[in-house]
């Protein structure tokens, strides 16, 4: 199988994942565009344009245009909703969410919503995503199969970052990253079905309690390592090889 | 622009014209000419030789007489309606709260470029749909609307002594329901913990926005109400919106003077101890009642609950110097205005109305600014819905279900 990855900076652990896996029955060319809510695909005449800022690995280096047709699969890496962090002005880096935190800390929160609110606005948040538009895009101009890997949930270390936007303790947060990847997973799924995708979801080997297992994190909670994207490989292999 | 049956500019004689340059001064919604005929008149209608006053009433200026005041004025714009007893800047911080008309405020306020201040808001990403669905932006927390004195008094007093906050829930048998703010949640909520967080969160917010307020306005809607035998008061008669209605609990009551006075003594008491230079702008709803359960026919219940009201607020406003009274009553009855003012149920504010209201509001504080309402304003006013002008009128709902008109 030929393949075409595209994505945001989530590409990395995929590629370098892909590396440690020389036997793989799988041809991947990678394309990442950092920006967690993209990157926006310009596509045209079957071939995707190739952003000014884009990392290309070595077999497609230099194009200007990625010819799909050249391709049996795409894998839209980095789907679903992007990194919380203080820093980003999304809702989801800034919205605690009842039933997750202990009343003594409500009053520390600046925004505490329902479960239900929460929900309608995270589906609305992932409909005006590029990364999510970007299906519908590719979708337009290629046939093939085309895969959706979703960003992972963070690992523990998170709760350390300086960025990290949230009251949450440890265990209310797994609670509530549960909850949060069962909706987005929902979501991608429908989007998966509304564009003839398949979404690839992620094993019990992935995470553990909410959280991706620390054994995958890098300095940053929310990008993964190569033996991530190495276990990913390994999945996709299984299920679609 | 020429207005039927008025003199226009072009009849004027040249030796007036003097008199003209000092009467023209600005009025409501930009019109001149208007102005100048009232005055024009008045002029035409005056003694050359000026009568020394013979009564208390020969010095009264014109806002004084019904004639001038009222008959002989345009149907737009009233002279020198309402005189603030305090300032009101763009930089206040004003709080909103009371019966659905003052959802009309807040919005008007905003769109104005005052400091609308919403303590209990959504990050701004979260889409205005969304935000209006789930009522924020509605009141400077979410309250849901407050119809009653002794309701607001039963907010403050929660918000100051949660202990004292009723721990009633009801529900459909999935999901949960606050009933002292049964709308506030579309579908209700999840669990009963998240409906009494939720609730812990907006009084958390109450608190915190009296600290921080400069005017507290508050509309006084209803004298009608319904409690429990605890001693809790409802928003809405159970059963009506959400909960089932128990006749051996639940009991209605139509306040009367003496206990919307007290409602809203305490309640002010109660907002100056948690701020003490906090200034007080009262506003009686010109909303009609939807329903009334006192047996009487509606318009004279009406009439009964919002005497009581403007009486209430009336006395409270001239025995203190922080306490104001702004006559958005009035100005919706008025008999010339009235036709236009309310929608086809005679019921609800039409938005012509609401802004005839609050152009006198503005002209009051010293502002005639055009209401910045629309394509700029953070807030987008919804299609309205029949006879509905963007408000969350709760008691409304009381229609739908009336059998009569099934």
């Amino acid at each position: 199988m030929k393949i075409c990855v595209i994505g945001n900076s989530q590409v990395g652990a995929l590629l370098s994942g892909y590396k440690l896996l020389p036997e793989i029955k799988v041809h991947a060319d990678f394309m990442g565009i950092g920006g967690g809510g993209g990157p926006y695909l310009e596509v045209e005449n079957g071939t995707i344009v190739v952003p000014e800022k884009a990392e290309l690995s070595s077999e497609v280096a230099g194009l200007d245009r990625l010819d799909l047709g050249e391709y049996d699969a795409v894998l839209l890496s980095g789907v679903g909703a992007y990194a919380m962090r203080e820093n980003l002005e999304n809702f989801s880096s800034m919205v605690h969410v009842h039933g997750f935190i202990s009343d003594d800390k409500i009053r520390q929160c600046e925004y505490v919503v329902t479960k239900s609110l929460y929900k309608d606005a995270l589906k609305d948040h992932v409909k005006l995503l590029n990364c999510n538009l970007n299906i519908a895009r590719v979708r337009s101009i290629f046939n093939g199969h085309i895969f959706l890997q979703m960003f992972p949930m963070p690992t523990p270390s998170v709760l350390d970052q300086l960025d990290f936007p949230f009251v949450y303790e440890k265990e209310e947060l797994g609670r509530f990253l549960i909850w949060y990847n069962q909706i987005l997973s929902n979501e991608c799924i429908i989007i998966a079905e509304e564009n003839n995708a398949k979404l690839i979801s992620y094993s019990d080997l992935f995470f553990k309690n909410g959280f991706t297992q620390s054994k995958y994190s890098t300095e940053d909670a929310w990008h993964m390592n190569p033996l991530f994207g190495k276990l990913f490989w390994e999945q996709f292999a299984r299920l679609y090889l | 622009m020429k207005s039927e049956g008025y003199p226009q500019l072009e009849d004027v004689v040249t030796d007036e014209l003097s008199v003209l340059d000092i009467m023209i001064y600005k009025c409501i919604n930009g019109c001149y000419m208007i102005k100048i005929w009232t005055k024009l008149k008045k002029i035409m209608n005056k003694p050359e030789v000026k009568s020394k006053p013979e009564h208390p009433y020969a010095d009264l200026s014109m806002k004084a007489f019904w004639r001038t005041a009222i008959a002989d004025q345009p149907p737009n714009n009233l002279i020198s309606f309402w005189n603030p007893k305090f300032n009101i800047q763009k930089k206040d911080s004003i709080v909103t709260f009371g019966s659905c008309f003052a959802q009309n405020i807040g919005r008007e306020l905003c769109a104005r470029g005052y400091n609308w201040h919403i303590e209990e808001r959504l990050p701004q990403s979260i889409n205005s749909d969304i935000r209006r669905h789930y009522n924020y932006d509605s009141f400077s927390v979410r309250t849901g609307n407050i119809y009653t004195t002794s309701l607001l008094r039963q907010w403050l007093s929660w918000a100051l002594n949660n202990s004292t906050m009723s721990q009633e829930v009801w529900t459909d048998g999935c999901r949960f329901f606050d009933p002292f703010r049964p709308r506030i949640a579309p579908n209700g909520f999840e669990s009963e913990v998240e409906m009494l967080q939720s609730r812990k969160v907006t009084l958390s917010k109450l608190l915190t926005c009296i600290k921080s307020a400069d005017i507290f306005v508050f509309t006084l809607g209803l004298t009608e109400c319904w409690r429990n035998t605890d001693g809790y008061e409802y928003p809405m008669c159970p059963g009506t919106v959400e909960g089932s209605f128990d006749s051996s609990r639940h009991f209605f009551k139509n306040l009367d003077y003496h206990e919307v006075f007290a409602g809203l003594e305490s309640s002010i008491a109660m907002i100056r101890s948690i701020n003490a230079n906090v200034k007080v702008l009262l506003t009686v709803s010109p909303v009609p009642l939807t329903a009334t359960m006192s047996g009487k026919h509606v318009l004279e219940a009406t009439t009964y609950s919002k005497s009581i009201l403007r009486a209430v607020v009336g006395d409270l406003a001239s025995s203190s110097d922080y306490i104001d009274y702004f006559p958005s009553y009035e100005l919706a009855n008025w008999p010339c205005a009235r036709r236009n003012i309310f929608n086809e149920n005679l019921r609800t504010v039409s938005s012509s109305g609401v802004s005839f209201i609050m152009d006198h509001f503005f002209s009051g504080i010293g502002d005639d600014a055009i209401s910045n309402m629309g394509e700029d304003s953070k807030f987008i006013v919804r299609s309205p819905v029949e006879g509905d002008n963007g408000e969350e009128c709760d008691d409304a709902l009381l229609e739908a279900f009336s059998k009569d008109l099934k």
